[in-house]
């Protein structure tokens, strides 16, 4: 059996690079010669890309939506029947250096980032024996024995195998867990104590004063879910012409005045019922994923004395104008302090819409607001100059919008699936319509 | 600058046709036994079967380019069985069934498609010679009609009786090659038969926009040459045609143009995206209707020659083939650039000798390009 690293081949005459659009397979896959490893999109079409040989899928390197240069290692396909063509192909240096992916964007490497977390992890798990796969040798097992300890971050060469010729078998991972059960638990939430540090100031140019009240609490609510959760942020532009539109349409039919804010809100929903994982919450006690079936979004609320963020409960069975309206009251109630304890908890998503807060703001990365799974930036809609074809230049009303989402839960390509559904309805009314 | 997308107009239907799109005849078919019947069957399969393999394999990074034929198959395969051993096929790069009819070895077809030279494929692969005699594929077609007229030519000096069959397409049609070699098979009676495998599609002009003549095959009237034109995706039309097209070339009478109406279903080849030019939403069903495969399929299963398990055990042998094919090439020795001169010339120049003396010194790492005189590389 050979590891045989895949090529991303030229898909035309003298293309130099693709975008990896949806993969067919998964790790631990058991593929036929032809089957399809990916769909690729290059500057002249969408093509399937067949294996050149039978064998598992042990690794793919690169993700959907990646744009990959020729030459590229896209998957490794263990197999017993590696084309040679690639095999000798000396086109390519062995080495990977990370510059290779010149265009490397910072989601890659926060990936990179969480899984050289994982891999170290891992590491760790099996630090005591200090052997890995290359110094034992060949772990045997069968593919789906091997994915489920990816799945569990067990490393085969750790395990006893007890099926014929050291053989692991899925019950020896099992056992291997229940062994190691405490340790793990432990690493998998690593709580990095810093020495705090004091700050050396002039005194004579400067005051102190207590960290407490709101700001101590936002400091505290800040770090926490910083330092738990690993966040990675995309950034989105939609089209807001019609959304423009409506919001005109609807605030001029109600006394209450009709926002951005209650209309996003409102469409949130449905693309989370479509996502529930956006939904969803890690109980870091328990280790356990915890989806809600209710939709409380909390809408981060700027006063003079900082950040609050009142939760409006049930979105979903309410309407616009009864979002907008409660919305306002909490509103009210925050900036003057008035507002409910129990306003402020039970959201199971949050909204911060900044556009009136920076005529030249163009974009964020907001801090989800623990333990929710994700929170969704809005900014000031903005005429911007539009390229709507080969040639043609418009000027088109425009939403910016980001994405900060708990990467331990929510991948960036259903991140992005998400925010792909959100904006068809923000961009067509009618398909918003037909949602909620 | 904006895309325009062009639908192509549909060519008038009021030529030959002996088999209709629903598999019935319109007049009494050619006179084939079952054997040969079968024979174009399975020709037409296998040219199925082994260029979908040979696409995956352009897609998979084996094989650098592949074009296929596609809902033409009828047109070349036609053609092919009208001819006789020791005759001459010059052909492009869609004509697979005229190549596998005529028992080129898959190995072949596939190997020269992955880039490994004809020298090498020759050392290593055990083939017999084809019955008759095949062009290497020239791309730019029209220049097939030239050099198959002259070979042809050559044969009628030297008191052959072979026949050259010569493919070319719609777009060809408008390349010089194409007149010179038209008019000097019309003022010399050559035996040779010019099938133009009118396709409608010349990469990405529609052949409405390619001649403002009504019919390809009316060009033949200005050069003095007999023509006709056929249902291409009618594979009894074609051979019908082409036989009698054969048999006037071999009697001495000369040459023939014969346009065969058919359509490319899929893209010019792997690096065309014909989605950028092509709405071919109203035409598509309108060809899918008229496919060459499924009426010579229904035709014989109504004649009772092919039956479901026929049919399977045809298709696996394909399969097994096809396999068989890949492995082969796979074994053979991939890339030697410096064998491309072993053959080139007749003979050797002192032209051939340097350029084989630069490429050497690049592929060592050396600077090629440092003598002038074609001395400093007599080594």
């Amino acid at each position: 059996m050979t590891a045989f690293e895949f090529r991303l081949p030229d898909p035309g005459e003298g293309l130099t690079e693709a975008e990896i659009t949806e993969w067919h397979v998964q790790v631990g896959d058991e593929i036929e010669e032809d089957d399809v490893l990916c769909e690729i999109e290059t500057d002249k079409a969408v093509s399937d890309v067949p294996s050149p040989c039978p064998g598992t899928i042990e690794d793919r390197s690169v993700s959907e939506g990646d744009v990959v240069d020729v030459g590229t290692v896209i998957v490794t396909i263990e197999t017993e029947n590696p084309p040679r063509q690639q095999v000798s192909g000396e086109t390519e240096p062995e080495t990977e250096e990370p510059e290779d992916g010149a265009e490397e964007s910072e989601e890659a490497e926060v990936e990179q980032a969480v899984q050289d977390v994982q891999e170290e992890r891992v590491e760790a798990a099996s630090a005591p024996e200090a052997e890995t796969d290359v110094t034992k040798g060949r772990v045997f097992a069968a593919p789906r024995t091997r994915r489920y300890a990816r799945e569990e971050n067990v490393n085969l060469s750790d395990v006893d195998g007890s099926g014929p010729d050291g053989r692991v078998l899925q019950e020896d991972i099992d056992a291997y867990l229940q062994e190691t059960e405490p340790e793990r638990v432990e690493r998998a939430h690593p709580s990095v104590a810093i020495e705090s540090e004091p700050v050396e100031e002039d005194e004579s140019r400067s005051t102190r004063r207590e960290l407490s009240g709101l700001r101590g609490t936002i400091a505290e609510n800040m770090t926490r879910s910083k330092t738990i959760i690993p966040h990675l942020t995309s950034g989105f532009e939609a089209d807001a012409s019609e959304l423009v539109a409506l919001k005109e349409r609807l605030d001029g039919k109600h006394d209450v005045h009709i926002t951005y804010t209650p209309l996003l809100v409102k469409a949130v929903v449905p693309a989370l019922k479509q996502f529930p994982i956006v939904n969803a919450s890690i109980d870091d006690t328990t280790d356990e994923i915890v989806e809600k079936h209710y939709y409380n979004i909390g809408v981060a609320t700027h006063t003079d004395d900082g950040l609050i963020v009142p939760v409006i409960t049930d979105v979903d069975t309410k309407s616009v104008v009864e979002i907008a309206e409660e919305l306002q009251t909490l509103a009210e109630q925050a900036r003057d302090r008035s507002i409910d304890m129990s306003a402020l908890q039970g959201g199971t998503f949050t909204v911060t819409n900044l556009a009136t807060y920076g005529e030249h703001r163009t974009a964020g990365t907001p801090i989800i607001n623990h333990p929710e799974a994700a929170i969704l930036g809005i900014g000031r809609i903005r005429r911007k100059p539009v390229a709507t074809d080969e040639s043609t230049v418009e000027v088109r009303q425009r939403l910016g919008l980001d994405l900060s989402y708990d990467h331990r839960l929510i991948d960036g390509a259903v991140a992005n699936q998400f925010m792909e559904f959100l904006i068809t309805g923000i961009e067509d009314p009618d398909l918003l319509l037909s949602r909620i | 600058m904006a895309h325009e997308m062009w639908t192509e107009e549909r060519p008038p239907e009021d030529f030959y046709r002996i088999l209709d799109p629903n598999g019935e005849l319109q007049t009494d078919p050619p006179e084939l036994d079952e054997e040969e019947l079968l024979k174009l069957y399975r020709t037409f399969i296998a040219t199925r079967i082994l260029e979908e393999k040979m696409l995956n394999m352009q897609r998979s990074g084996e094989v650098s380019l592949v074009a296929r034929t596609l809902g033409e198959e009828a047109t070349p395969l036609g053609c092919a069985a009208a001819l006789q051993p020791d005759d001459w096929i010059f052909y492009t790069y869609r004509q697979t069934p005229a190549l596998l009819y005529w028992k080129l070895p898959m190995v072949e077809v596939i190997a020269s498609a992955t880039g490994r030279e004809p020298e090498t494929i020759a050392e290593q692969v055990d083939t017999e010679d084809t019955p008759v005699n095949f062009s290497p594929d020239y791309t730019p077609i029209g220049t097939n009609v030239v050099n198959g007229v002259g070979a042809a030519m050559t044969d009628a000096f030297n008191d052959r009786d072979t026949v050259t069959m010569v493919f070319t397409g719609d777009g060809s049609t408008s390349q010089g090659a194409f007149h010179d070699g038209m008019n000097f098979a019309g003022v010399f009676d050559v035996p040779a038969v010019i099938v133009c495998q009118n396709n409608q599609w010349a990469i990405s002009e529609p052949a409405h926009r390619q001649t403002g003549s009504e019919t390809f095959a009316q060009k033949a009237d200005a050069y003095g040459l007999p023509s006709a034109r056929v249902d291409g995706n009618d594979v009894f039309a074609v051979y019908e045609t082409a036989r009698t097209a054969v048999e006037r070339a071999r009697s001495g009478n000369g040459a023939t143009f014969i346009e065969c109406v058919t359509y490319r279903m899929g893209a010019h080849n792997t690096s065309d995206n014909p989605n950028r030019y092509r709405d071919d939403s109203e035409q598509r069903a309108y060809w899918e209707d008229r496919d060459p495969v499924d009426r010579y399929e229904t035709y014989l299963r109504d004649q009772g020659i092919l039956e479901d398990d026929t049919e399977a055990e045809l298709r696996d042998g394909i399969n097994d083939q096809v396999d068989d094919a890949v492995e082969r090439v796979r074994s053979i020795s991939t890339s030697e650039p410096e064998r491309m001169f072993d053959t080139i010339l007749h003979g050797e120049s002192w032209r051939e000798r340097h350029q084989r003396a630069e490429l050497h010194r690049e592929l060592n790492d050396m600077n090629p390009f440092v003598d002038f005189t074609g001395e400093g590389f007599d080594e």
